[in-house]
């Protein structure tokens, strides 16, 4: 009997943690607002590089490469995605793989020079960070 | 890796279907993803059932749903827009009627325009924003179903508006918003929907629910309309709702996800609120308008008696001296007396026709007007005052109380205060209001209630009396002011 309200209880935590992780949304070791900006760099950098991918490699992908450390969920990667295909950065091709539609993302032409541009952006931008991040950096002779 | 059997994947796919995503290659997406997630789940060890729920998990009760909100706002900036429209417009116009009743309850300024201008919004902004969007969200389909939707809602918004301010054509619009959500869309999203899901478990019990709806609703548009058979509609409509689509509809939810979820609880408490609400405020507002109505006729019989049993006194006792007079006063008594006779000739006529006992019993309904049982039964009304071509009790009973009139104004030329409480007592001009032209004998019988037919005849009972006693009262003053001079 204690052992079933002891596996009862635990449930429920879960379900706490669980909540605990949508709440937090995008990923759950670095925060969302960090993120938040650059998903969309990470995710077109993904596809210059691999060519077409579909949802769940392109998860997977970014949980390897990050160790784990960024999980995209369904509810960030999904909205991206449909934005990029409406706007010509992406196309999509179907195909039936194990009984079921796979939707595979490529970049369009346009779409190239976007993501080059895009990962540009995200380069200079992790640079500006980085000088905030050295130590003094000179600040001693102003 | 290990793969999805045929059966499992059906599984997933109702998963998503009914979450209704419908947007562009989603469902693709999310089945697909739901699926290798799934499979990797499961090369770990763990069973498909074990796996589903860790999946689920991830994405939460409403989670699919809320990415497919996610990525329309995101894509679509009208949809956005309206979006955001509706939530500025909601809040404001319920804000506003909100505040405008409780102005309108406590009688402070101001309250109409408050209430107004909510309806207003409400009707124009708010309600088409919210279908436009469900449009958009569904994949711009059935355009022609939204439009109706639209049309109807707005109409029985404004409609409500009309009757809460006393608007001319309040009624109409209501009635036409009605039916056309009732009778016109309703019956057509059901038909789209079957054939759009043919042959599904949920399709037949969706139908069941949505016709228990249609006679609900045709029952309480019946009632406002004082239209008979509405008890029926009720009563039927409730019972298909509550006795069986429900229970049908919890089985099912139960077969299907092993537990009841929050969005059926929901369900019950809706349905049972509106049961209940429709249902008590038919009954209870009839009751209450009906004692009303029962007491308003008893006390017009006392006051007629009364004044029957006065008029016979000052006959006999005063007006007996002068042979002029008391001649006069005899033809006015015996007009009034055939007056009388008439009415209470429609009475019985009409309790006759609607109860069907014969004559010596009628008096009894008469009498107690809470006794009659078709109290509502305006058709009977109509044929009895207006026949079939306007050959009724109507225009007999309007001609007979135009001649008691003039018989009576002739004897009070030389006395205009008298005279003017006179006419004011039988007003049997025609009006017009809010730019309907309407005779006496409309404004009184016409598609009026059957015991509100017979309480407005006691009234007329009443004023013949009162004229009558009126009348002689003046000519005994002139008795005694003569009296006097001698």
């Amino acid at each position: 009997m204690s052992n079933i309200n002891f596996l009862y209880i635990n449930k429920n935590y879960y379900y706490i943690f669980v909540i605990y992780k949508k709440l937090i949304y995008i990923c759950n070791m670095i925060s969302k607002d960090l993120l938040k900006g650059s998903l969309k760099s990470i995710i077109l950098k993904l596809l210059a590089e691999n060519g077409k991918m579909y949802g769940y490699e392109i998860t997977q992908r970014v949980s390897e490469l990050s160790s784990g450390k960024i999980k995209l969920t369904y509810g960030a990667l999904y909205p991206i995605l449909h934005k990029l295909e409406n706007d010509g950065i992406v196309k999509t091709e179907s195909e039936v793989v194990n009984n079921r539609n796979r939707i595979y993302y490529d970049l369009t032409p346009k779409g190239n020079s976007f993501a080059t541009e895009k990962i540009k952006e995200l380069e200079e931008f992790i640079e500006t960070m980085g000088i905030f991040l050295k130590p003094n950096l000179g600040l001693n002779y102003v | 890796m290990y793969e999805l059997t045929q059966e499992q994947l059906l599984t997933v796919n109702e998963l998503v279907s009914d979450s209704q995503i419908t947007y562009s290659h989603l469902p693709d997406d999310l089945m697909d993803h739901i699926c290798c997630d799934i499979e990797s789940e499961m090369s770990v060890g763990l069973s498909f059932n074990k796996a589903l729920e860790r999946v689920q998990c991830k994405f939460g009760d409403s989670g699919l749903q809320k990415i497919q909100e996610d990525t329309i706002l995101l894509i679509d900036q009208k949809y956005r827009f309206m979006k955001t429209t509706m939530k500025i417009f909601g809040n404001v116009s319920l804000a506003l009627v909100g505040i405008g009743t409780i102005f309108k309850i406590f009688h402070w300024p101001g309250a109409s325009i408050g209430l107004t201008l909510g309806f207003v919004l409400l009707a124009l902004i708010f309600y088409p924003a919210t279908i436009l969007a469900s449009y958009r969200k569904n994949g711009r389909k059935n355009l022609i179903l939204h439009l109706m939707a639209i049309v109807g809602g707005m109409a029985v918004i404004l409609g409500i508006l009309f009757k809460f301010q006393h608007w001319p054509g309040g009624g109409m619009i209501l009635t036409g918003g009605w039916i056309t959500l009732i009778l016109i869309f309703l019956p057509i999203w059901l038909i789209m929907y079957s054939i759009q899901n043919k042959g599904k478990q949920e399709t037949r019990i969706y139908a069941i629910g949505v016709t228990g709806l249609i006679v609900f609703n045709l029952g309480t548009l019946f009632k406002f309309q004082h239209w008979p058979g509405a008890s029926v509609f009720l009563i039927v409509g409730a019972i298909i709702i509550g006795t069986i689509f429900l229970p049908i509809y919890a089985k099912y939810l139960y077969d299907r996800h092993q537990h009841i979820n929050i969005r059926f609880i929901y369900l019950v408490i809706i349905i049972s609120f509106f049961i209940l609400f429709g249902t008590l405020t038919n009954l209870n507002l009839e009751k209450n308008l009906f004692d009303s109505i029962s007491k308003t006729d008893y006390y017009a019989r006392v006051e007629s008696g009364y004044y029957k049993a006065e008029n016979q006194r000052i006959i006999e006792n005063v007006l007996f001296s002068d042979s002029e007079i008391s001649n006069k006063a005899e033809i006015i008594s015996t007009r009034a007396d055939s007056l009388c006779n008439l009415i209470y000739n429609i009475k019985g006529e009409l309790l006759l026709k609607s109860i069907g006992v014969d004559k010596p019993y009628l008096n009894k309904y008469i009498e107690n007007i809470a006794l009659i049982p078709e109290k509502g039964n305006w058709i009977l009304v109509d044929q009895i005052f207006f026949g079939n071509q306007n050959d009724g009790y109507a225009n007999l009973l309007k001609n007979g109380l135009k001649d008691y009139e003039q018989l009576i104004m002739q004897e009070v030329d030389n006395d205009p205060v008298l005279g003017k409480q006179l006419n004011e007592l039988f007003s049997l001009k025609d009006i017009s209001s809010y730019g309907f032209y309407k005779t006496w004998e409309y404004r009184m019988f016409k598609r009026n209630l059957m015991y509100l037919s017979i309480t407005q005849l006691t009234n007329i009972e009443r004023d013949i009396r009162l004229a009558e006693s009126l009348i002689y009262n003046y000519y005994a003053e002139k008795l005694d002011m003569k009296d006097s001079e001698l």
